[in-house]
């Protein structure tokens, strides 16, 4: 019953936390685009806070690298369970057009687990809103109504990733070369 | 058998965070400050001799993504300069469009990004709806919001068609008139000004000898700009001029980039005038000749210089690349130097600087107390905040 | 098509080869705006600080590394009365070191930096030669752009 609770409460109003790991801030940009009036993720009462000690969601950005990476997930066990991640950008999901390179290591999942990703060079505020919406689907009956209703008037097919349709594109890969 | 379980607390106390900014402050002055990059590195111009040259414009392209459009333009010129190869007439007008309207998309982002750092939240938000009409028109014309990948190797990618013309001039003429709004704004809002004036001043001598460069020099009274200086694209057959502003300080940054949005608007809306019909692409070798060229170009932060050297493979050399922050750097410690620490994410803001600031930590070593605080930027720009 | 030109390239390299008095190794024009000067390693606060001198104010726009195999070509990008000038001074690989020319050129700060970073090539004199581009920790002898490799088959083709 607590249970439910805390995840009500959670999904009513996640706080977002902003991480770049190294990105060239192109999505950077798109993210705070999300939360302004034109693509409003805070109608949805998403706020983005300041520190991850605070944070519901961890939004990344950029590749790791060898410098960066164990400041990542240090930054990742701040935040408080239950916790989620979003890699946001092409770079966020794999580290490229920098990777490989002699000191990047991938995207975020080289250093701390993904929950959802938005592929994109930049990725696009929508698609940042459809991803953040589509994670917090799974803790809200009315957010999960919002998501469907999306998915019944668009083709939504690639504009986000869960990890276990992000495992299936790279097992495909990996087959064809 | 009890499974024995080991909690995963807070990090250890004796780690310490990379601390990217230190400032020596007396209590609410600033005395000295320290600035440390070292943590974005990508290795991206090593990288540029293990890529071809084609892939080398969308890795340099992404550099940074709010100056991306400078970053392919200057790259391909280098290259084009290489090779002696001119690109056509229309080509050139087209990546003055561009580059131009990436000068407008950046520094209204920059506006409102400093509106948020004095606690002016409707500025942001007002400004950043405003900028949504020129992402539009780089959606339109390139299809991405951001890294449009316009120039290559000897041209443009994409034309830009009469429906496009007609929509573009509708844009740059809202553009232009709400940024006339926000020029209103900056000389005569009592908030903003009080805010922004005798911030983070640099004279024009001190700046130019610290190597700064783009508003930053021009608004401590210096008229340089690349546009001028090495006369690029068709920057000589329009009416524009350069901006510049003897306050030397914030509000004087600010005054010369909201100029530079309406004069952009009016060089665009020339180049439409004038652009003649014609090929956007000319052929461009796969292999590049031998040789070496710098090219420099008027990024929206300043002077952006490429130097490429070529072995005659289709591979480079080298590829350098040196992004208008770092010319910055130095004058932007001496800008938050004698100043308050309340005042140092709008005075270090007013370079525009291509990194991202938000997870920093930021550490202030008190001369007085001999206390050293350690608090992310997010938390100093609070403080700023709620000045 | 430039408007106004200051001093043509062709009129800067005649100017040097005039009036400095040091060795000059390279003196071209490979165009109206670009010069290309070239001094031996030990003059380059002599050639700077004639530099400064000649065509006030002289900006710097950066100072970049290329590693030929034999040497570190050192090239100092200045913009001197609208005349992008670049100046070329190789260090040999095992000598690894070069004056500063920061007391000439504040500007220079920051590039000399990357510079020793990048290239492991010492700034003697430098007032402040802490990392810039590289993280703290980043392993010491570690430079990045040096291909010491390419120093190894070219000696290897010289001895064969």
């Amino acid at each position: 019953m607590l249970d439910g609770i805390v995840k009500w409460a959670r999904a009513k109003s996640p706080w977002v936390c902003h991480l770049n790991c190294g990105s060239c801030n192109g999505c950077d940009i798109e993210i705070v685009a999300a939360l302004m009036p034109r693509f409003d993720l805070e109608r949805f009462g998403v706020l983005l806070e300041g520190t991850p000690r605070h944070a519901d969601v961890l939004l990344a950005t950029g590749p790791v690298t060898r410098q960066i990476k164990d400041r990542v997930i240090r930054v990742y066990e701040q935040v408080p369970d239950p916790k989620f991640v979003i890699a946001i950008g092409t770079c966020g999901i794999s580290g490229s057009p920098f990777y490989p390179g002699y000191n990047v290591l991938g995207g975020v999942d080289a250093a701390i687990p993904v929950n959802m990703y938005v592929p994109g060079c930049p990725a696009r505020p929508d698609a940042i809103a459809y991803g953040a919406l589509k994670l917090l689907a799974t803790l809200d009956p009315e957010i999960d109504a919002v998501v469907k209703s999306i998915e019944a008037k668009y083709d939504t097919t690639g504009l986000v990733y869960t990890p276990e349709e992000m495992d299936d594109l790279r097992n495909q890969e990996g087959a064809a070369s | 058998m009890p499974k024995l379980s080991f909690p995963v607390g807070p990090q250890h106390p004796a780690l310490k965070e990379p601390e990217n900014l230190r400032f020596t402050v007396d209590g609410e002055l600033v005395v000295d400050a320290d600035i440390r990059i070292g943590y974005v590195h990508r290795s991206i111009e090593r990288s540029c001799s293990e890529r071809n040259y084609v892939q080398d414009l969308y890795l340099c392209e992404r550099v940074c993504g709010i100056c991306s459009n400078a970053h392919t333009l200057c790259y391909c010129m280098a290259v084009e300069k290489i090779a002696d190869v001119e690109i056509p007439e229309r080509a050139q007008w087209i990546r003055m469009i561009m580059h131009e309207f990436e000068r407008i998309h950046s520094h209204l982002l920059w506006l409102g990004v400093a509106g948020y750092e004095i606690g002016f939240d409707t500025l942001f938000m007002y400004v950043w709806r405003d900028r949504e009409v020129v992402q539009d028109l780089l959606e339109m014309v390139s299809g991405s919001r951001g890294h449009y990948a316009m120039p290559i190797l000897g041209g443009v990618r994409y034309d830009i068609t009469p429906e496009m013309e007609t929509k573009i001039r509708e844009g740059v003429a809202i553009l232009r008139q709400r940024t006339e709004h926000y020029a209103d704004i900056a000389t005569t809002e009592a908030t903003f000004i009080m805010r922004t004036q005798d911030v983070g001043a640099v004279s024009g001598e001190r700046c130019r000898q610290l190597g700064a460069v783009g508003p930053v020099l021009r608004a401590s009274g210096v008229d340089w700009d690349i546009r001028t200086v090495f006369p690029y694209l068709k920057y000589d057959q329009v009416q524009w001029q350069v901006r510049s502003s003897e306050l030397c300080d914030v509000l004087g940054r600010t005054l010369v980039r909201v100029q530079e949005v309406i004069d952009a608007c009016d060089i665009i809306t020339q180049a439409l005038d004038q652009m003649p019909e014609g090929e956007i692409q000319a052929k461009f070798p796969r292999k590049v000749p031998e040789g070496e060229a710098t090219a420099r170009v008027e990024a929206q932060r300043g002077e952006l210089i490429y130097y490429v050297r070529s072995d005659g493979s289709d591979v480079p050399a080298r590829v350098k690349i040196r992004t208008p922050t770092l010319a910055n750097l130095p004058a932007s410690i001496e800008m938050v130097t004698g100043g308050y620490v309340a005042d140092i994410p709008i005075a270090f803001a007013s370079i525009d600087p291509c990194f991202s600031c938000t997870d920093r930590m930021v550490v202030l070593d008190d001369l007085r107390s001999g206390d050293s605080r350690q608090m992310t930027w997010a938390e100093l720009v609070k403080l700023g905040r709620g000045r | 098509m430039r408007e106004t030109i200051a001093v043509t390239a062709t009129e800067l390299i005649e100017q040097v080869q005039q009036e400095y008095q040091g060795e000059l190794l390279e003196a071209r024009a490979s165009s109206e705006a670009d010069a290309w000067l070239g001094v031996p390693p030990a003059d380059v606060q002599q050639i700077a600080r004639f530099i400064m001198d000649a065509w006030p104010p002289v900006h710097l726009s950066t100072i970049t590394g290329v590693d030929n195999g034999r040497e570190i070509e050192l090239l100092y990008h200045f913009v001197a009365d609208g005349c992008a000038l670049n100046l070329r001074a190789a260090v040999p690989k095992g000598v690894d070191q070069i004056d500063t020319i920061v007391p000439v050129v504040p500007a220079a700060i920051m590039y000399e930096r990357e510079i020793m970073d990048m290239f492991g090539v010492a700034m003697v004199g430098h007032p402040d030669p802490r990392r810039l581009t590289l993280p703290e920790d980043w392993p010491q002898g570690d430079y990045p752009l040096r291909r010491d490799d390419v120093a190894e088959e070219a000696e290897e083709e010289t001895n064969a």
